[in-house]
């Protein structure tokens, strides 16, 4: 059973968690398992040095195999309902280094979950994460943060996708502290997809930097990169998007899209859309763009009896809220709605 | 309930330093509709927006009353609380943003902190208004004017005038980019929400062409020509405008404007812009 706190946090249809703290780790009911990367099978440790050979970049910088939590689920297992892996930050300085696995014909959704014990407890967070996807299988990552100012966030993502295997990443990055993000997926396998969705609010005078990569090393594989950015106060952002096709990935599609709404005179958002493409016979498309939000739209809405403040809130909760969309689970959407609401519509952080 | 007036005295207006409105006066009541009539360029459109209080539009003089309270004198939102409400030429698409959220905020933003509609009350009213208008069941779940059609944004904003009841309704142009059945749905409506508000509601009609008021018979039609309105009649004036154009009434007051070819010749010269509307194009933008 989960702690009553946490069962309420997760909502009550919540039936499948992973809760990891710095010292334990706790199941309930979930299909996945558990092990570090010293303890997992043969066979997956074959294939690790496999993959680790096969990918131009490595996927991750390993440290001791005792520090890597594998979490796998098996072959052909589908599970419907949603897995919650829940951290739960309590140390100033906290490393952790997760990989999950979804075996050839799986398909699971994951949400993760980042919760720190004290609000306003200076903290280091650097997360490592690692996300298989072997051949036709099936991944749904939805993961979150909303530290406070006195958190830096560190965050490395990496995943691998083999063949016709799809990988959907849904990132918000809603902390307030500096932030530094890197997402890189590697299409391996003839046919592997990834979808890949960010969306952040910076605010007071937080820094950001988020980069997301799709390398595309097959043919008929296909990537799609979508970040939506808000800045506000003196925040700055910086949002790189980059798309690789290597030689020989024919018929390959990648299509990227990175935005940033400009909130205030001190704010500062750069976007930088790179599509690098070694094959010819491919499609790709990129749209960039920072602006303010749009006098005559104010006008607009101003003149239906909104203030100022109102138009505004309301124009930038639009700008990203198809990407809010994007996210299945309602108790979740509708937690991530309220984070954004308040980020976006207080005054002065 | 009380019979709003709008009284406009000597207003002029200018954008970016050029005048366009020269001293238009104008008394608008409850149960009233007037039609403005005018070639393009003239100051229609002008009037709409400094009334509204467009920020690209300058009030150089003048005043502009409703019930006694200053409009000119208040923010954007501040004049539509007051009872202001301009259907505009084109609206903005705002993605995201679903039509029921910004009508509720909309609403709410109207009767004010503590006084907010029901969800049920303000979903009845909103599908009521739906249908009245013949508009597509899924509107309320679609984004705010985003992919609409022409026809289908000036529904929309027929739709916001419904819902929001205001004293004075300025429509401009509302029947630009509307076909035939679509004119005859926004026709009727207006006139049947004039009718059923029993002078609770004045309307300014801003239109070229006669055909919209084939189904909204004004009581006044003026006519505005560089800046000013230069003659006001009843229903009969905006027929014979349709069948003579403007030059009869040119001739017969005298004035000085270009000649239709003129006006044809610097039409042709001008590269063509998106969304250009009268006063653009008498600044030769």
């Amino acid at each position: 059973m989960l702690p009553k706190h946490l069962q309420a946090y997760l909502g009550e249809d919540a039936s499948l968690a992973l809760v990891l703290s710095e010292d334990c780790v706790q199941f309930n009911n979930t299909p996945l398992t558990v092990n570090t990367l010293g303890d997992t099978t043969h066979e997956n440790q074959a294939y690790f040095q496999r993959v680790m050979q096969a990918t131009v970049q490595p996927l991750a910088t390993y440290r001791s195999a005792d520090d890597i939590l594998v979490v796998e689920l098996d072959a052909k297992r589908v599970v419907d309902q949603p897995i919650h892996i829940i951290h739960l930050h309590k140390e100033a300085l906290f490393r952790r280094h997760v990989l999950v696995i979804a075996q050839p014909l799986s398909e699971m959704k994951i949400i993760e979950h980042h919760l720190n014990a004290e609000d306003n407890q200076p903290m280091l967070i650097e997360q490592t994460l690692e996300l298989i996807v072997r051949d036709q299988a099936k991944l749904d990552y939805v993961s979150f943060d909303a530290f406070t100012q006195a958190a830096q966030v560190q965050m490395s993502r990496f995943g691998l996708v083999e063949r016709y295997g799809e990988l959907t990443w849904v990132l918000g990055s809603l902390s307030s502290g500096d932030t530094q993000t890197e997402n890189i997926t590697q299409l391996i396998g003839e046919g592997a997809t990834s979808q890949s969705t960010l969306l952040t609010v910076g605010v007071g005078l937080q820094k950001q930097h988020h980069l997301v990569r799709i390398d595309q090393h097959a043919a008929y594989t296909k990537g799609n990169i979508i970040n939506h950015g808000v800045v506000r106060d003196q925040a700055q952002g910086v949002f790189d998007g980059i798309g690789y096709i290597k030689n020989g990935a024919v018929k390959a599609d990648a299509q990227q899209e990175s935005r940033f709404m400009v909130l205030d005179d001190l704010a500062r958002a750069t976007t930088n859309p790179i599509l690098l493409i070694d094959e010819h016979d491919v499609t790709a498309g990129h749209a960039a763009s920072v602006g303010r939000v749009d006098a005559e739209t104010l006008y607009y809405l101003q003149s239906r009896g909104l203030t100022i403040e109102q138009a505004q809130s309301l124009v930038t909760l639009g700008f990203l809220m198809p990407l809010i969309e994007t996210v299945s689970d309602v108790t979740l959407r509708e937690k991530l709605l309220t984070i954004i609401e308040t980020k976006v519509v207080q005054h002065g952080a | 309930m009380s019979q709003p007036t709008l009284t406009i005295t000597d207003l002029q207006a200018s954008v970016e330093d050029k005048q366009i409105l020269k001293g238009i006066n104008l008394t608008v009541k409850g149960g009233e509709i007037h039609a403005i009539m005018g070639p393009n360029g003239n100051g229609k459109s002008t009037l709409a927006a400094a009334l509204m209080g467009n920020p690209k539009y300058a009030v150089t003089k003048g005043t502009a009353n409703l019930d006694g309270e200053s409009l000119l004198d208040l923010e954007v939102d501040e004049r539509s609380k007051a009872g202001l409400f301009l259907a505009m030429q084109y609206p903005s698409e705002i993605g995201g943003v679903t039509n029921s959220d910004f009508l509720r905020s909309a609403v709410n933003a109207h009767r004010g902190e503590g006084n907010e509609i029901g969800l049920f009350p303000f979903v009845k009213k909103l599908n009521q208004s739906v249908k009245k208008l013949e508009m597509r069941d899924d509107l309320p779940h679609r984004y705010l004017n985003e992919g609409f059609s022409g026809g289908e944004k000036k529904r929309n904003e027929i739709l916001q005038m419904l819902m929001l009841e205001p004293k004075i309704a300025i429509l401009d142009e509302i029947d630009s980019g509307l076909d035939i059945d679509a004119l005859r749905i926004v026709g009727t409506n207006i006139t049947e929400m004039v009718k059923e508000r029993n002078q609770e509601m004045g309307v300014i009609l801003i239109t070229h062409y006669q055909r919209l008021l084939d189904y909204i018979e004004p009581d006044f039609v003026h006519v505005l020509i560089d800046g000013k309105i230069v003659k006001t009649g009843d229903a009969s004036l905006a027929r014979r405008l349709e069948t003579e154009g403007y030059e009869w009434l040119k001739a017969e007051l005298g004035l000085q404007t270009l000649t239709i070819e003129e006006e044809a010749t610097t039409a042709m010269s001008r590269p063509a812009n998106i969304g250009s509307c009268g006063t653009r194009q008498k600044l030769g933008l």
